[in-house]
Formats: C-alpha cells, structure tokens, sequence
C-alpha cells in the first residue's frame, strides 16, 4: 500500500519534472559555477526516487516546491509582474527624514540595484522590505501583498520565501558552516537529516565551499564569509534575494567570483535579486534595473545604459565620483571665515 | 528648571525602558515551548549552569569554611559551640546561598549572557534570524531565559549544601566540635519549609531577576563596542543591586513577622 | 560529540543538585521532615511566656512531641495562649497533664515541657481543642533575684 502509492507520486513527479526542466537544465549547462544548484534539483528527485520505504511526506514536500516553481516559471512568462513595489514611501528616524515620498518597483526574475551615497539609508529600504521597519507613510507590496498592514503571522510567512545576505555576513558564529547553511531548513521544514545534508553540501557547491563545511565561521575570509551566507540564503529557494553591499571591503577577486555568483544564481535559480550598493562598476555590469537614491528620493532610475546616458548633474557626479557637485564635499556648517572671525570674542 | 527636566527625562526613559523590557520578556514567553527546542535549552543549561558550577563550589566551599571557623571563635566564648551548625547551615540556606549565588551569577553567566546577544545584534545575527521567518525572541532570549530560571535556584541548592559541608570540615574536622551536635542541633533548628524552601523561592526570585536583566541588556544594547561593553556593565551593577535590595523585601517577607 | 559532552555535563549538575537537595532533606533538616506528618493541637494560657517563640520544641521528658505553632494574646484577661500543635501518634494524654516553660541549658532557647499526669478514672484523655489547665509559667531572671532577696530579707 505505502509501496505502491510512494512510488506513483514519483512516477507523476519525474513527468512533471521532465518537460520544464530540461530547458532550465539546458540553459544552465554552459555555466559551470552553478552545475551544483542544477544538481539540487536532479538530486531531489534522485532521492524521493531511492528512498521508497519511508520519505513519502519528503517527495510530497519536494513536489510542493518544484510545483511552486513551475506555477512561478508559467506565470512568469505571460507578464512581467513586480515582486516588489514601494509606493510613495516616507520613513524617518526620529527627526532625521531618510526617505520623502519615493517609488520603486522591483521586476520579477531581474537584478535591481539601488545605488547611492553611504548614510543615504540604503539598508533601511532592505528592511523595510523585509517589514524589520515600519513606514510613516506609504505602502509596500511583496507579491501584491503589503507587508506594512500584514500580520505577524503572515509577515513570518512572507519572509520566508525572501531572503537577505547582510554586510557582515550574519553567521552564526556557534555553529559550524554546514549548521549555519542547514539552519533553515532545519527550522522550516521536516525533511529528514540525510536529506537536509544532501541539500546543504549542494547549495555549498553551488557557492564553492562544500569543502569548507565544517570550519567555523571565524576560519573563514570575509569573502568565504559572505559566499558561505549566501549559500544559506538560497537554502530554502527563496522568491526574493537582497544583497546588502555584497561588494564592500572585498579583494578583486573575492569581487569578481561574488559578481558571477549574483548574476548566475538569479538565472539559474529564477530568483529576483535587489542589490543595494556604491560600487558602480559593478553594478553596472550585472543590474537588469537601476535605481540611485539620494537626498531622500529617487534622482535617477533605468538601465545601465540609460543611467550612463543621463543627463543629472546628480548621476554623473555619482557616477564619476567626484568630490564636489550636487552633493556637496562639506558637511552643512557656517562659512569658515565667518567661524573663524564671527563668533569668537 | 533644568534639574526637573532632566528628571522627568530620565524618569520617562526608564519607565520606557522597563515597558520595552517587559514585552520582550513577554514575546519570549508567549510562544508554546516546542519539543524542538529542549535542545536550546540544554545546551545553554551547559553554557549557564555547568560553566558557572566551579566558581559556585569553590566559594560556597570557602564561604562555608570562613563562618565556621568565625562563628566558632565567637560561640566558644560562651560555650555554646555546638550551635555553630545551625549558624552556618541557617545563614547559608535563608541568606548567603542565594544571594551569593545570584551575585556570583550575575558576573560569570548574566555578564557573558549580555555580551553574547550584544554581539548577536551588533553583528546582524537577530536581524538575520529575523528575516528567516525565525523569531530571535523564542530562538534565542527564550531557551537563555529558561535556562537562567532552572540553573540558579540548582546553583543555589548546590552553593549551600557546599558550605554546610565546609563548615563541617572547618567547625568539626579542624576545630573539634562534636559531629554529633554539629548535625542534630541543625537537624533541630533547620526547618525543611521555612528555610530550606524559602532559600529555593529567593532564589527563583532572583534568577528571574538577575537572567532578565542580562537578556534585556544584551538585546536592547547599543551595537557598537562601546554600548555593549555599557550594557555588560550595567548587566552586573543594576543586578546586583536589585538582588540585594529584593533580598531585603523578600527576608522581611519570609521571616521578618512572627 | 560535542553535543554528547554537553548533555553528559548538564546530567551531571542536574544529579548534583538533587544529590545536595538530599543531603539538605535527609541531614539538615531531617527532624522537621519528620514532623511533617499529622497532627493535633492543644492550648495553654500561661501568665508569662519568657521568650518562648514560634516553632519551639514542645518536649516529654527530653524527647520532642511537637511544636509551638503561634503565640497570641486573649483579648478577655490579656494572658498569652500557645497554641501547641502535637503529633498524632503521641496521642492519649490525660487531661490531668500539666505544661511548663522551661529553658536548655543556661543560655539555651526556651522550649515547652510537657508532663503527662496520671490517669484516674474518669479522666477522659486530651482532645483535639482542649486546653491545658495546669501551667507554670517561664521563670523570669529579675523576678527570680527579687524573690531570692525577698526570701532573705524574711529570713532574718
């Protein structure tokens, strides 16, 4: 009884699973950082197609997420739809306005990059997203949902199918690089030990660090750091993936790999990828979209090409990084003169 | 004028912040404890428990040995050396026990509790736990909580046993009293609910006090090396202080009206 | 491993305190663990209780019967009444018995000294309730010395 109808769902499974993804696989061939997440999913099958004894709950979670994926992929195609969109947002800090009013749409299966200046606030728009802030005004939506207005039960929903690398990597410095990428799964899901363990050293391949798996996070270079939190983020396949200044304080090559990463996990794992950062050259490189944030609005927004060609004072001087313009060099103070000369007695 | 001000200033920032330490406490508690979590909980039993346990030996050790051989200098005099097991055996169960220990506690586990969630903010490991759907208020303040609660009053049943034993070591191996009287004066004098349970209930008390403040300091903490070294200080201070003053209303409480 | 450590170290304290919760039980406070069981209570009005308190011994010939359970004062005549909580299974006094404060030794505490009296026909035993007729009070030092001079001065 058990035998027979384990083994049906496999069968439905494999041809559900053939179609689809024979193009994504194919897609992903010529790209050889990534084979290991195209793996995940061939070896998902693999093991819901071995373990007929007992993984049945397992096949049926499987199934679940790859049927969400194709739901997602076929939805896909037909529009482009926004998973983010940020309607006239207004946030302050106590008196200090950081955002006044700004708008900002995140395409589906896209990289959208929001630049600006540091202390421009571009970590706080992540976790406005991430609904870790509340807005004074405005709304956002994740997946036509808002999450200012939703409860907390549902914001907890919400979050999991989002996921965001912090600056500093955010590992759990008690727990060893397999835990932390294992972490949650653990917490989200029922799926056996050796399957979670099948999942972690793939997502660790797909990031270059399976080898790494049982150092602890203070063994690790900022640069493994970050690879070893990004594999943790696309643990549980998330919907939405939010970089937050994936680029700063790295070497060349720490860069470079972490670039290709970005670029060829969106692809490959159909993600949608926000990445918020001051590195231009970059980001130029790999965002589909850009916004630049500056002086608590939007000055400019487009792709790469159409943001090179802009015309704002604003832009090009962020973009050529001049020391003085629009933005000015000095903090806002009395003229020096003036200081100097005026008030003293 | 501006006396006043900076007194109801500071008076609202206390009162906000016993309100925000009062919801934390809240959320950690509000959850249904999971099987899934026993495991948290043991093993921050080892972190606060078992890692504070030499400490607790050793000075309840000493501590015994001191009052006994105090107390027998000044009992000796009026030749009632045999009441020198009740002596140590009463103020260690109702008194030094448990105050010792949540002091000691204070230091070695509440310090370390502060730093640790203080550093957890400070390098975005809440927020991180946050985004994963995971509340860092039943992930992390609450099996340190729990731990807290169930380690001090074992600490504290520990610290005393350790000191009558030391007592015992000084009062009759060392001094000469006689065993004899040593335990059955004590016997007669100590009461299993008066003091011993007593002892337990002050010292539940104080856990609840002393782990409170610890966790609340470490997560409301300023996440910068300056604010959390601020926050493990004021971890240990405010505390202590609160221990003793609580030890106050609670002895005037437990034994104060006959 | 490391997890088996944990948990061997955290079973050792668990079976460290319940090893000092014993010996707190069974050595420290073992009498009163014994006198947790039932028991009855008696009364006795006395003139002058001394420094008789709360949870003091009540003693047959040395050997610890019960406890002091409180001390209050009668609000008709202003004398104390104690109010003695007795074991059961020291039950059966004659109501003849008679109770006296007595003192341990020169510096001791002040406990309650209990004689059983003698039974008679027609002496029914001590109830749950009852009072005790026969007291003697505590003997207070100052009234010891101005009887002594009392006495001498008589003498001569």
């Amino acid at each position: 009884m058990n035998h027979s109808s384990s083994s049906n769902i496999t069968c439905n499974f494999l041809t559900l699973a053939s179609d689809s993804k024979k193009r994504t696989m194919l897609k992903n061939l010529n790209l050889p950082l990534i084979s290991g997440s195209v793996t995940v999913r061939r070896h998902e099958f693999c093991i819901a197609f071995g373990q007929f004894k007992s993984n049945l709950h397992n096949a049926f979670c499987i199934l679940r997420v790859f049927m969400q994926r194709c739901l997602v992929e076929g939805r896909q195609q037909n529009t482009m739809e926004h998973l983010v969109e940020i309607d006239n947002l207004t946030f302050s800090r106590g008196d200090r306005v950081i955002y006044d009013g700004i708008t900002l749409n995140v395409p589906k299966g896209k990289i959208t990059a929001v630049m600006g200046p540091s202390g421009i606030g571009k970590t706080t728009l992540l976790r406005l997203i991430g609904g870790q802030l509340i807005p004074d005004e405005g709304d956002i939506l994740f997946d036509k949902e808002s999450i200012v207005s939703m409860s907390r039960k549902a914001l907890y929903k919400a979050r999991r199918k989002m996921s965001m690398l912090f600056q500093s990597g955010a590992l759990f410095t008690d727990m060893t690089v397999f835990d932390n990428v294992a972490f949650p799964l653990k917490e989200h899901t029922n799926l056996a030990d050796d399957v979670i363990a099948t999942i972690v050293a793939l997502k660790l391949q797909a990031v270059g660090l399976r080898g790494a798996a049982d150092l602890m996070p203070s063994e690790l270079s900022g640069g493994m750091a970050r690879r070893a939190a990004l594999a943790r983020a696309i643990a549980l396949d998330p919907d939405l993936i939010m970089y937050d200044e994936p680029f700063a304080g790295q070497d060349p090559i720490s860069m470079g790999v972490l670039v290709k990463l970005i670029r060829e996990l969106n692809d490959a794992l159909n993600l949608t990828s926000i990445v918020v950062t001051h590195d231009v050259k970059e980001v130029l490189t790999i965002a589909d979209y850009i916004y630049i944030l500056a002086d608590k609005r939007v000055i400019g927004e487009g792709t790469a090409q159409q943001i090179r060609d802009s015309d704002s004072e604003l832009v090009q001087q962020f973009l050529n990084g001049k020391a003085d313009g629009p933005v000015p060099f000095h903090y806002p103070a009395p003229e020096l003169e003036k200081s100097f000369l005026g008030e003293r007695k | 004028m501006r006396f006043l001000q900076s007194l109801g200033a500071s008076t609202i920032s206390k009162l906000t912040a016993i309100g925000r330490a009062t919801l934390m406490l809240f959320g950690a508690l509000v959850a249904v404890p999971r099987v899934k979590n026993i495991p948290l909980v043991i093993q921050q039993l080892y972190v606060v428990g078992v890692q504070s346990l030499l400490i607790i030996m050793v000075s309840g050790l000493f501590i015994g040995m001191v009052m006994a051989l105090q107390g027998y200098t000044i009992l000796v005099d009026y030749g009632a050396e045999g009441s020198l097991g009740p002596m140590v055996a009463l103020s260690l169960l109702r008194e030094l026990g448990p105050v010792v220990t949540a002091l000691l506690f204070a230091g070695r586990a509440g310090s370390a509790l502060t730093a640790e969630i203080g550093l957890m903010k400070a390098t975005e490991q809440l927020s991180s736990l946050e985004m994963m759907a995971v509340d860092p208020l039943r992930r992390i303040v609450a099996p340190r909580f729990w731990a807290g609660m169930l380690a001090m009053p074992m600490l504290a049943v520990i610290f005393s046993a350790i000191g009558i034993l030391g007592g015992h070591l000084v009062g009759v191996d060392w001094l000469g009293v006689d065993s004899g009287s040593y335990w059955s004066i004590m016997q007669s004098t100590v009461d299993w609910n008066q003091d011993v349970i007593n002892g337990v209930i002050k010292s539940v008390v104080f856990a609840l006090v002393v782990t409170w403040i610890a966790i609340f300091k470490g997560y409301d903490s300023i996440p910068t090396s300056e604010g959390i070294s601020k926050a493990t200080t004021e971890t240990v201070v405010y505390s202590s202080l609160a221990v003793l003053g609580l030890d106050f209303v609670l002895t005037a409480l437990m034994f104060g009206i006959e | 491993m490391n997890k088996y450590k944990t948990e061997v170290m955290v079973g050792f304290f668990v079976a460290l305190t319940i090893s000092a919760l014993l010996l707190l039980a069974l050595k420290v406070a073992e009498q009163s663990v014994a006198t947790e069981g039932d028991s009855y209570t008696l009364y006795a009005k006395f003139d002058n209780i001394g420094g008789l308190k709360a949870r003091s011994a009540v003693k047959v010939g040395g050997v610890t019967v019960g406890r002091v359970s409180s001390i209050t004062l009668d609000k008709d005549d202003f004398t104390p009444i104690v109010e003695l909580s007795i074991l059961k299974q020291y039950n059966g006094f004659p109501e003849t018995s008679s109770v006296s404060i007595l003192t341990s030794g020169l510096l001791g505490e002040q406990y309650v000294g209990f004689q059983p009296g003698f039974s008679f026909d027609g002496v029914a035993d001590l109830q749950d309730g009852d009072y005790l007729q026969d007291t003697k009070s505590a003997l207070v030092l100052e009234d010891l010395i101005g009887q002594f001079l009392f006495n001498r001065g008589s003498d001569e």
